[in-house]
């Protein structure tokens, strides 16, 4: 058990964790966890059921280790973005427990860029606070206009092939070298990209849990911090929103921006996919709200988790719970 | 001044296309050496591994050549959502040749890191930003006059309205191009890092796929035995619908040979004629809105 009224005083910076910082991403809440942030709900609770597992792998990996900041937000949807207003509940919630904060964004559109701002500058004074953005549209309005907030960059920002129904073939002794590299790491390496992390000053990168290992290089062969993703891949984001359609109608179902009663709050989609050469059983995909996810199974983890905390780059955990439910697999 | 752009496969399509009223032509090519080097695994661009693409170098010149005596630029698409470090060393020579020696008049690109080193390689060839890098919002028009794009391409999840806005901040600085026909992924393409390689479309996939509604919390838990079961039901019917719209309308075309499928040409209207609606003259399916591009405006 990770986290409980005990051990609530320790300090994932110090100590606890091994200087690896646990993050909580509640993308589909739209009020502070308060029970989560009194340490009433341990964090092996929040994980019980499929991913007991991963709670075991954090505390293995990371002894010690607590929650002590809150994604707030979701990377894929901006019906999702909080008001000022809510974003100001988290901020004092999280600051009255000891937690810090993060603020997610989500690719953002004409309006959504306008809100967003409206959101960092309620965020700008807290401490610790930082914004993840999923587009360098956003990267680009954000810096202009903040020279001092620290960004991270979103998943969605990070290409790399996803695909859970092949991944375990990307890296097959039988691909062709180049192939099975390029299909292995991305392009953030090559000189273009690290010119633009350095001019708009990013210093943290947000990475999922891919089924392919990844090169080494693309660990440990850049400048800026890691932040990675437990225990979902994120795979796909739709135009239009599954879940959304639950109470949608005729025409107006999967329209982007369309009608939206936050079914997501409330409801997955589980999809079982065909793997080639599988042994029948297939893939679970998880439709959250606009978005598809795989949750990875216990080996990912723990081959991402064994990096920590002997590695340089990744220094943060960010584990996402959807409901406040049993969490699916 | 509004131009049709319209794909290109084959040097003796550039008759055709441009009596048709091509204004430019964009292309793929995918040199022997890539398919040595990646097989069919890492497309070179979105057009396909090989189908669809120029394959040999004199192709493309000879393309661009037929297409300039009829006064049409041709582009060439580089927009595979990223490519390696190595990759790119790979591909910045055989686009200067591309440039240098075939006559092309710009490349597409999705991956903004290789952007910015083809402006360091290449600073006077046009660069395009393809709809897969997903330029959704005035701060990234503001990011790719920056990095010295010449064109942004609008994604398809883009409605008129948004369309306008981005017009209005690119004017002056960023040719602007959106999309009225076909491509059929219900996924954000610019998000989809997913493979059709041996496995098919994911998300033509998943309206066949074993699936189930999985409530998040308690209280959805019993909403979901009782008053949600049936809507939950129709949501998954409606998905069904979609995606098969999405996919081309079981990839059927009109009498005059027009593919079914994802549409954007009854907001031609609004982007930039009122006549184009009769182009295509299939009310039943216009008319069910799963197939518009821009739906809000749908007939």
């Amino acid at each position: 058990m990770l986290r409980t009224k005990n051990d609530r005083a320790a300090s994932p910076r110090d100590a606890a964790g091994c200087g690896v910082e646990i993050c909580l991403s509640f993308p589909f809440l739209d009020a502070p966890p308060y029970a989560v942030l009194r340490g009433e709900v341990p964090f092996a609770e929040l994980l019980s059921g499929p991913h007991a597992a991963l709670a075991e792998a954090l505390s293995r990996h990371l002894p010690g280790a607590a929650p002590a900041r809150l994604h707030v937000g979701s990377d894929t949807c901006e019906r999702l973005l909080p008001s000022p207003r809510s974003l100001g509940t988290w901020i004092d919630a999280a600051r009255g427990a000891g937690w810090t904060v993060t603020l997610v964004l989500p690719p953002l559109g004409r309006d959504g860029q306008a809100r967003a701002q409206e959101c960092v500058r309620a965020l700008e004074q807290a401490p610790g606070a930082e914004v993840v953005a999923n587009d360098w549209g956003t990267v680009h309005l954000l810096r202009s206009r903040h020279p001092d907030l620290r960004i991270a960059l979103g998943r969605l920002t990070h290409k790399v092939m996803r695909d859970p129904r092949l991944a375990d073939l990307f890296d097959s002794p039988q691909a062709p070298m180049a192939a099975r590299s390029a299909l292995c790491r991305s392009g953030e390496l090559a000189p273009g990209f690290r010119t633009l992390m350095e001019r708009y000053g990013i210093g943290r990168r947000e990475i999922d849990p891919f089924l392919q290992p990844l090169e080494e290089d693309e660990w440990e062969g850049r400048d800026e911090r890691l932040s990675v993703h437990l225990p979902y891949q994120l795979v796909t984001m739709g135009r239009g929103c599954l879940p959304a359609a639950m109470h949608g109608e005729g025409k107006g179902r999967f329209v982007p921006g369309g009608p939206c009663r936050t079914e997501c709050a409330k409801y997955a989609v589980e999809f079982r996919v065909p793997v080639p050469g599988g042994n029948g059983a297939g893939r679970h995909l998880l439709s959250l709200g606009n978005a598809l996810y795989h949750a990875v199974p216990p080996p990912v983890s723990e081959r991402v988790l064994s990096r920590l905390p002997s590695g340089g780059r990744v220094d943060r955990v960010v584990v996402t719970v959807p409901g406040t439910g049993r969490m699916p697999s | 001044m509004t131009r049709l752009t319209v794909p290109i496969s084959h040097p003796e399509e550039v008759e055709m296309l441009a009596a048709g009223g091509a204004g430019e032509f964009f292309c793929g090519y995918v040199p022997p050496e890539w398919l040595e080097r990646y097989g069919g695994a890492f497309w070179l661009n979105r057009r396909g591994p090989v189908a669809g693409n120029l394959l040999q170098r004199d192709d493309v010149s000879l393309l661009a050549e037929r297409s300039h005596a009829r006064g049409i630029p041709v582009y060439v698409t580089f927009n595979a959502p990223y490519y390696a470090p190595e990759q790119q060393e790979f591909l910045l020579p055989l686009i200067g040749r591309l440039a240098g020696e075939s006559g092309i008049d710009g490349v597409i690109v999705s991956d903004v890191g290789f952007l910015v080193e083809l402006r360091r390689a290449l600073p006077s060839l046009p660069v395009h930003a393809s709809s897969v890098m997903a330029s959704r919002n005035p701060g990234m028009v503001d990011f790719l006059a920056e990095l010295g794009a010449s064109r942004v391409i609008f994604p398809r999840s883009l409605g008129v309205d948004d369309i306008s806005t981005l017009c209005a901040a690119a004017a002056g600085r960023l040719e602007t191009e959106a999309f009225v026909l076909n491509e059929g992924c219900v996924f954000e393409e610019g998000y989809c890092m997913t493979t059709h390689r041996s496995v098919g479309a994911l998300c033509v996939q998943l309206p066949d796929v074993p699936h189930r509604v999985l409530p998040l919390t308690p209280h959805a838990a019993a909403k979901l035995d009782g008053e949600d079961r049936r809507p939950a039901r129709e949501m998954m019917g409606a998905f069904r619908d979609w995606v098969w719209f999405q996919n081309g309308c079981g990839n059927s075309v009109t009498e005059r040979g027009i593919p079914n499928g994802p549409c954007g040409l009854c907001a031609l209207f609004d982007l930039v004629a009122r006549e184009a609606v009769a182009i295509r003259n299939t009310p039943e399916f216009c008319n069910a809105g799963y197939m518009c591009y821009y739906r809000e405006k749908a007939s």
